[in-house]
């Protein structure tokens, strides 16, 4: 009571000081003071396949920078929650990890989710599915090629002779597992391959940098016994060589890795002037 | 789709997700892709076509499924060396070039001839590998390059035989 009546007082003094005071006890939200709403464009490519003849276009979004998450994707997913739930794009783990969310962002591919939103309020940020692919809805582009050529590659342990399942493991040396870092962290969301232009004009026989480093990644592990083989079937003008490094892979990638580089190394395995890392074989069982 | 189905017992159900007679086509800058299901017709209009009732396990699998439209390629087993050479001759024209402009000899004239001919050669190639594409274009501007190169070859050679030489030609352009 003593404490009401001692407000009351302080009140009556300088309403103007405790006002923030008292709002906090009213919304007990927002601590402080509202700031003016930081609206913030986005131009965002749109084509619906049900409309018939329909040419794609942008699509302008505003989004209060205030009431927003601090990533692109963020802005996404308020924009299909409060504005337009016909908008199209992929997304599920909202931190790097699944590769579903990449997209051509103010020109550069990469994923929304690791993409921080540009906060300069006069510039519009440009959203365009990744570029030189088929587009299925708006921001949805159509990776059937991509998985295919993943596919190809055999991404998978491969042992000569019979293998029983169940009866033993491969082991690997330290040193070995560490050949497999900054190959393994892939996450096959094509930014790297879709800002190719190799892979732009050559997609359907170039086998583009994703799915090379992919490959490198199964042609060093010491556990494969098909490095060869696998090498063997790049011998054809297209598959590797139409890698002129151009590095815009090693430039886009979100992960930070260097397909550029695995494709420089599946090239010198191939001149056959480099062998292939030694596999310890000491620590694979017979 | 009306809307009086739209939520069945709290779930929406799968037709109005996804709609069961929807034409669903890949677009690249508004054309259709390649895999465009069959049954969907092109009308004779432009930018207008007929939908024809396709069954929606049909459309999902026209779109989801694998398409690799990777022509077979010609093997090449000896792929890697070309690589091989190619790098040794670009590396070797970094030392030939001040190497015959030094020495000003007929050996190495002709060498520098025959050296930067093929490296232009396979960097055309290699342009027109990626950019010409089809079915006979690329194999008639592939032997236009390759006449081109013949011709600079043998033009080289005359320029070497009954004139100053390259290295020299080179140093006199240069001193202008």
């Amino acid at each position: 009571m003593a404490l009401i009546s001692r407000a009351s007082a302080l009140l009556q003094t300088n309403l103007r000081l405790l006002e923030p005071v008292v709002r906090l006890a009213t919304t007990s939200a927002v601590p402080e003071e509202k700031k003016a709403p930081r609206m913030k464009k986005f131009a965002i490519y749109r084509w619906d396949p049900e409309q018939p003849g329909q040419k794609p276009y942008l699509k302008e979004y505003e989004v209060d920078l205030n009431d927003c998450g601090m990533m692109v994707l963020d802005a996404l997913v308020k924009i299909k929650n409060e504005q337009d739930s016909t908008l199209a794009f992929r997304r599920s783990c909202r931190e790097g990890i699944c590769g579903s969310c990449s997209m051509n962002i103010n020109g550069t591919n990469t994923l929304a989710c690791l993409c921080k939103i540009d906060e300069s309020l006069s510039k519009k940020t440009k959203i365009y599915p990744l570029p030189h692919m088929f587009v299925i809805k708006d921001l949805i582009p159509d990776l059937s090629n991509f998985y295919a050529q993943y596919k190809s590659i055999e991404p998978y342990l491969k042992r000569k002779g019979e293998i029983k399942v169940g009866e033993q493991q491969f082991y690997q040396s330290v040193e070995d597992r560490a050949k497999l870092d900054g190959l393994y962290e892939c996450i096959l969301c094509a930014c790297c391959s879709t800002s190719c232009p190799s892979y732009w004009w050559n997609s359907d026989k170039y086998l583009g940098p994703a799915v090379l480093l992919q490959s490198y990644r199964w042609i060093i592990d010491s556990r494969d016994q098909f490095a060869k083989e696998r090498l063997d079937k790049f011998r054809d003008e297209f598959s590797v060589y139409r890698c002129h490094t151009i590095m815009n892979c090693t430039t886009v990638c979100p992960k930070g890795l260097n397909p550029g580089q695995a494709i420089a190394e599946i090239k010198k395995l191939m001149s056959g002037l480099w062998k292939e890392p030694s596999k310890n074989a000491s620590v694979i069982p017979a | 789709m009306t809307s009086a189905n739209l939520f069945r017992g709290g779930y929406r159900s799968l037709n109005t997700i996804i709609r069961p007679y929807s034409s669903i086509q890949s677009s690249f800058n508004g054309r259709a892709a390649t895999f465009a299901p069959k049954n969907i017709i092109f009308s004779a209009q432009p930018n207008q076509f007929i939908q024809t009732r396709v069954p929606m396990n049909q459309i999902l699998r026209s779109v989801t499924s694998v398409h690799p439209h990777r022509s077979p390629l010609a093997r090449d087993e000896h792929a890697g060396q070309h690589w091989t050479i190619e790098r040794y001759v670009a590396m070797g024209l970094l030392a030939l070039i001040p190497g015959s402009i030094l020495l000003e000899t007929a050996v190495t004239d002709y060498l520098l001839a025959a050296a930067l001919v093929v490296h232009a050669n396979w960097g055309c190639h290699s342009i027109i590998i990626d950019y010409v594409h089809g079915k006979t274009l690329p194999k008639v501007v592939l032997g236009l390059m390759y006449t081109a190169s013949i011709v600079a070859f043998i033009g080289l050679c005359y320029f070497n035989y009954t004139d100053v030489g390259l290295s020299k030609a080179i140093k006199k352009i240069w001193s202008l």
